[in-house]
């Protein structure tokens, strides 16, 4: 068992005028290096605070998240669902693509710029378009980049909040088999989240069902699918359009 | 980004063209054109050949006088809105980045400034120091910092909330390089809109306040000031009071135009 | 004065043909070409296709309300066998709201955020039936009542901003409904909701549809969507239909090669690879030179690149497409 990331009994409120509300309500996880990990859930479950703590952007009220290695040498990025607020407007794309570089090692992106290029072209980006503005760029050609700036550092894990939800069906493909390509290439880690259980059965190993802030199941994706224990879990896949093999 | 529009370059260059004239024109007009140079026996005589612009109750020749009085008003305007932003800015910034406490600290030392009706300030602190155009300055961009921190901190509020940055703190960034690389940049374009066109109305506010005699003291020369000084004549001699009036509405309409081109010109992207 | 609708002698509710619809500068492409299609009457139609292919923009064609800049170039638009195309905004305005509905895609935006929902659904009513204020407002609680909204007490009285997204969506749907068009026109109703919700909110529709004997024009990008509610269905790719056909027809058996490909790219657990389509949405510029697909095609033939492609017809499929010249 190579356990890349485990949490234990997270939760986490928020006060909305003086009213305590929450979020999770002891979440269990555990996350494998190299595998896929979709959390799944409706608006409100939970599921992007979730990956907030996950990305150290937020903090649990109690609960214990343990890392590999103490998070030694552990490098965790990023890929969220807007393309269009996800870089600086007024930065060119690939220095947007070098920032990761930029903030770890304390020098101009220039120093930077030929390893920008080079993942960029491995993402697919012609070299054109690195030097124009992220208004200038399509959705795809964005998240395309978006991947190039999370994956430059070499992460082990990468967290993925509806990569695609705001692509074309046809843009979306692209990206996906991207993704996919380099999970390959670079042994890395996914947890994605989304609602799109169709692309979340083509795309993962374990799938963790959110509802209220509760994990409601969680498990292998074939044995969810195939044998879901709860009601909402049925109705969710029902929804998703998942048919159930008898 | 540096390729700014022509509609954004035609003003700068109109500003600066009178900027050059108000020091040529006295150079080549030579003698006639000394502030000093009184000469009560050529005084209030109507536009010709010789003064273009007729001269004022001191024998002074209007149109040299007008264009060096160009000077004083663009640095109160320049000076005024430098201030304000050098002030405004830091503080908009920190309220915004920092939040909470500090925030609500900031926010209110700044909305007590507000509550100051804009000239009464000037007015006390003439009072207090004695009339000048450097004590205007002062005091107008004392008056007006408020607005520069409302600007900068409801920018740097968006910018915050914003996917790239909250990326580049998954990145692990810290503040600096956040407010260096991400804030500041996002959030000047707005600072520049307001503040160009701002200098129209500060070099409107220091001639009314040289008007009333708490700005340029005489012998300066600055639009406001010449405005008073004719106040007595221009019944009669009508051609004292038109240049430097002529001169003050001129250089708003271009800040204002300036102010507008900007704004066209970063609008799809703030 | 407004045309007394024949409502007998048209078989379809809506029949648009040969439209264009383009900038109002002379050298640009236009945004819709050479659009041909009918609805029947009691029919659900939909329009797919992916951003920027001219769905929206068909829509706001129909109901005259195309941005500024844009206009309509050619082609004859009748509502019930009556011509629309060529009526004055003031006469328009008698049909739209009337006979005409629109479900707009940001249903939360459609509502004024400044007014209760039940103050403003109350409104239009009174002004499309001339309904007193306790008629109007009985009137509108059925209507929430009729779209599944629970605590109708509490949502009448809520402003937009405290409901949800399937609330507020059941509210346009219901306010749409009220007005009791002709025409609905519903332009992706279910994007912006939760999958659960979204298919609650297609279920409702599927029923009311059935009630109300509605003719709905139903424009989305999402294929599971139209496989659930639409008889029959367009596809668009860069202003144009490249395909159109019974809807369970053409996703079993897509002919033109947009189509197969989009339905290619579709994540399903078979699969063991995405087949995504290479490229992106061509930017059109004149002179059009042959089919608009051509550069994406996996079946492209030498003389696609020259002219533009007709429509083919072929047992109730209509495409546009070169690889089906001769059936």
């Amino acid at each position: 068992m190579n356990q890349l990331l485990n949490l234990k009994e997270i939760c986490k409120s928020y006060l909305v005028k003086s009213k305590s509300i929450k979020i999770l309500q002891g979440i269990n996880i555990s996350v494998e290096r190299g595998r896929s990990l979709a959390l799944v859930g409706e608006s409100g479950s939970g599921k992007t605070t979730l990956a907030r703590i996950i990305l150290g952007l937020t903090h649990p009220d109690s609960g214990i998240i343990s890392w590999e290695n103490d998070k030694k040498n552990l490098g965790v990025s990023a890929v969220f669902q807007n393309p269009w607020d996800a870089m600086n407007p007024r930065k060119l794309v690939w220095e947007s693509i070098a920032e990761p570089f930029v903030i770890s090692q304390n020098k101009e992106a220039s120093y930077f710029k030929e390893k920008a290029e080079e993942m960029a072209s491995e993402v697919g980006l012609s070299k054109d378009v690195l030097h124009r503005y992220p208004f200038e760029l399509s959705g795809g050609q964005i998240q395309r980049a978006v991947i190039a700036r999370a994956l430059i550092l070499m992460p082990d894990l990468v967290i993925l909040d509806e990569p695609t939800s705001a692509l074309d069906i046809s843009v979306q493909a692209q990206i996906i088999n991207l993704l996919i390509h380099l999970q390959e290439k670079y042994n890395l880690t996914y947890i994605f989240i989304s609602h799109d259980l169709q692309l979340v059965h083509y795309l993962v190993d374990t799938i963790v069902i959110l509802r209220n802030g509760k994990c409601l199941e969680q498990g292998f994706i074939e044995n969810i699918f195939s044998n879901p224990k709860n009601d909402y879990t049925k109705k969710l896949l029902e929804a998703g359009g998942i048919v159930n093999a008898p | 980004m540096n390729k700014y529009p022509k509609t954004v370059f035609v003003p700068l260059i109109l500003l600066l063209a009178i900027l050059i004239l108000s020091f040529l024109v006295p150079f080549l007009r030579g003698g006639i054109a000394s502030q000093y140079d009184l000469h009560f026996e050529r005084a209030l005589q109507p536009p010709s050949l010789a003064y273009p612009f007729g001269t004022d109750s001191l024998g002074r020749d209007l149109f040299s006088i007008t264009f060096m009085a160009a000077k004083s008003s663009f640095m109160v305007g320049f000076g005024v809105v430098f201030l304000a932003a050098l002030i405004g800015v830091p503080i908009g910034m920190i309220a915004g980045l920092k939040g909470g406490f500090i925030d609500t600290v900031l926010i209110r030392i700044t909305d007590g400034f507000l509550a100051f009706p804009p000239l009464i300030l000037p007015f006390t602190i003439t009072a207090l120091l004695g009339p000048s155009l450097t004590n205007i300055t002062i005091a107008i961009a004392v008056a007006w910092f408020p607005w520069y921190v409302r600007i900068v901190r409801a920018r740097t509020l968006e910018i915050r909330s914003s996917g790239y940055v909250e990326s580049a703190k998954v990145m692990g960034a810290g503040w600096t390089h956040i407010l260096k690389k991400h804030i500041f940049p996002n959030a000047f374009p707005a600072v520049l809109i307001q503040a160009s066109a701002d200098i129209g109305y500060a070099i409107l506010m220091a001639a009314g306040l040289s008007f009333l005699g708490l700005g340029a003291q005489p012998p300066q020369l600055e639009w406001g000031l010449l405005i008073t000084q004719s106040r007595i004549s221009f019944l009669y001699s009508w051609w004292t009071i038109l240049p430097p009036g002529i001169g003050l509405f001129i250089t708003v309409v271009i800040c204002n135009y300036l102010g507008d081109s900007l704004r066209e010109y970063y609008d799809p992207r703030i | 004065m407004t045309p007394e609708y024949d409502q007998s002698q048209s078989p379809n509710i809506l029949d648009v043909t040969d439209l264009s619809v383009g900038p109002t500068s002379e050298n640009t492409v236009d945004i819709i070409r050479d659009l041909n299609f009918s609805i029947n009457k009691g029919a659900t139609f939909g329009i797919i296709g992916e951003t920027g292919c001219g769905k929206t923009m068909t829509a706001k064609a129909i109901m005259n309300l195309l941005p500024l800049g844009i206009q309509k170039k050619t082609g004859e638009i009748f509502l019930d066998g009556i011509p629309i195309h060529t009526l004055p905004m003031k006469e328009m305005r008698n049909i739209l709201g009337k006979k005409i509905a629109f479900i707009p895609q940001n249903s939360a935006g459609a509502l004024n955020p400044l007014y209760k929902v039940g103050p403003q659904f109350e409104f239009v009513l009174k002004w499309r039936f001339g309904l007193q204020f306790s008629q109007a407002k009985r009137t509108a609680k059925e209507w929430f009542e009729k779209v599944k909204l629970e605590n109708i007490e509490r949502i009448y009285e809520s402003y937009p901003c405290q409901l949800s997204g399937g609330q507020l969506q059941r509210i346009t749907i219901a306010l749409a409904l009220s007005l009791e068009p002709t025409l609905l026109i519903a332009d992706e109703p279910t994007t912006a909701l939760d999958s659960i919700t979204r298919k609650e909110i297609l279920t409702l529709l599927t029923s009311l549809k059935k009630e109300y004997n509605l003719n709905l024009l139903l424009i989305t990008h999402d294929v599971s969507v139209v496989q659930k509610i639409c008889d029959r269905v367009a596809v668009m790719y860069a202003g144009e239909i490249v395909e159109c056909g019974l809807t369970e027809d053409l996703l079993k058996n897509p002919k033109h090669p947009y189509l197969t490909g989009l339905l290619n790219a579709l994540p399903s657990p078979n699969k063991k690879r995405l087949e995504h389509l290479t490229g992106s949405v061509p930017t059109l510029q004149l002179p059009l030179n042959g089919c608009t697909f051509f550069q994406r095609c996996k079946d492209k033939m030498d003389h696609c690149n020259t002219n533009p492609p007709p429509v083919y017809t072929t047992r109730n499929r209509e495409i546009r497409c070169f690889l089906y010249e001769n059936n």
